[in-house]
């Protein structure tokens, strides 16, 4: 027990030291401490719980599987979020191309409207995603976040919800700082827009 | 002093709480217009609602089902240090003793290895001595297993190449032996593919 507690109390570095040692009770701390900033993350993202969890359980395995490739110069959280990132982007992707087959307009495809918010994308609207969501997302900030094109959301949940600075998510999404500065001003203000028409 | 109200930029700057001289300067407008100060106020409270959004749990804690899919590898010199430390017993006074007694065998065994270093000449030369003798009580062995072999031939057999002759008849025993097993094994295939 006490061993856990001081488990708990490491940096991040430690933890990854010590599962570079295969301590397993390192691994499972560092899953403890990340999996709700990770699975909130792309909760928020994809907005449907059932794929949230795959993918959140996919991003620890992928980045504990990996483990020896972490270099300790990032931090470790930054590193997480950013496969976390990686795999809802590329959900949302595949949904958007599902949706486009489906639709069978493959060709009316651009580089915006992959962009687009699954939301949108989805179709029918919040109504094809799940209920739960629905209820756990349902304030009007969070539809507003769900509104935004992914890469904004991406940027606005990072610097908002997760803390963080301009040029820890300009890493994290492999986008110039500038970029980041800009999506995360336009966010900011379609955000406000919305959020005075639903007043 | 600014002679218009501050620009979607410029909000920013101070809901990201900039400072610097051009901050001063967005700063001295807030204070005499109200329009600007309500504009920020409220980007600041929607701000603030994001900041403020709960953290969301998965259903259920992911430990398990994660490191059921990861493999934990250990190297090599963390699997030998735990192996060391799992002789190790539990006790305090047991492990103190432990201690002493590791210590002591390792002292012995650095002495016994000193003294060894220090007469190493005459390991080696007992060393070459034994192995000579090995060597003629080997050639022995092959030779009269040879005479027993040849029998009376063996007489005809100049002294010294008995051992070689030895030798000799083992390799041919050798050959015989496995061309014959290797014949069988051609029929037997042979028989398997004709049935
Ligand atoms: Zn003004």
């Amino acid at each position: 027990m006490s061993r856990l507690l001081d488990l708990a109390n490491l940096p991040d570095a430690d933890l990854v030291a010590r599962a570079l040692d295969g301590r397993e009770e390192a691994y499972r701390e560092l899953i403890r401490r990340y999996e709700r900033p990770v699975f909130s993350l792309i909760y928020r993202m994809v907005r449907d719980r059932e794929q949230a969890e795959d993918l959140a359980q996919e991003t620890f395995i992928k980045v504990l599987n990996n483990i020896e490739k972490y270099s300790p110069e990032f931090k470790f959280s930054s590193w997480i979020l950013k496969i976390a990132n990686n795999l809802a982007i590329d959900a949302l992707r595949r949904r958007r191309l599902d949706t486009i087959s489906i639709d069978g307009a493959a060709n009316a495809a651009t580089a915006a409207e992959v962009e687009a918010t699954s939301i949108e994308l989805a179709g029918g609207g919040e109504s094809a995603l799940d209920e739960l969501a629905n209820r756990e997302l349902g304030s009007a900030i969070e539809q507003a976040i769900a509104a935004l094109r992914p890469m904004y959301r991406s940027c606005i949940l990072m610097r908002h919800v997760d803390g963080r600075s301009y040029e820890e998510i300009a890493q994290l999404l492999d986008l110039p700082l500038g970029t980041v500065k800009t999506y995360i001003h336009r966010a900011r203000h379609e955000l406000r827009e919305k959020l005075e028409r639903l007043r | 002093m600014l002679t218009r109200h501050l620009l979607p930029d410029e909000f920013d700057l101070l809901l990201d709480g900039e400072s610097g001289f051009g901050v001063q300067q967005l700063q001295g407008h807030l204070r005499d217009c109200p329009q600007c100060r309500e504009e920020l106020a409220m980007m600041r409270r929607f701000v603030l609602a994001i900041e403020e959004l709960p953290e969301l749990a998965p259903s259920r804690p992911m430990a398990d089902l994660v490191m059921a899919r990861v493999n934990v590898f250990v190297p090599w010199h963390v699997a030998a240090r735990d192996w060391a430390l799992s002789w190790l017993p539990e006790r305090p006074a047991l492990r103190i003793a432990a201690g002493v007694a590791a210590t002591g065998v390792a002292g012995a065994s650095t002495v016994a290895l000193g003294w060894g270093w220090t007469h190493r000449e005459r390991f080696l030369a007992q060393g070459w001595l034994a192995q000579d003798q090995l060597r003629a009580a080997a050639l022995d062995a092959i030779g009269t297993g040879a005479q027993a072999v040849l029998g009376p031939l063996a007489t005809q057999v100049p002294g010294g190449t008995l051992p070689l002759a030895g030798a000799a008849l083992l390799g041919l025993g050798l050959a015989i032996g496995t061309s014959v097993a290797g014949l069988r094994a051609v029929a037997a295939r042979t028989r398997a593919i004709g049935g």
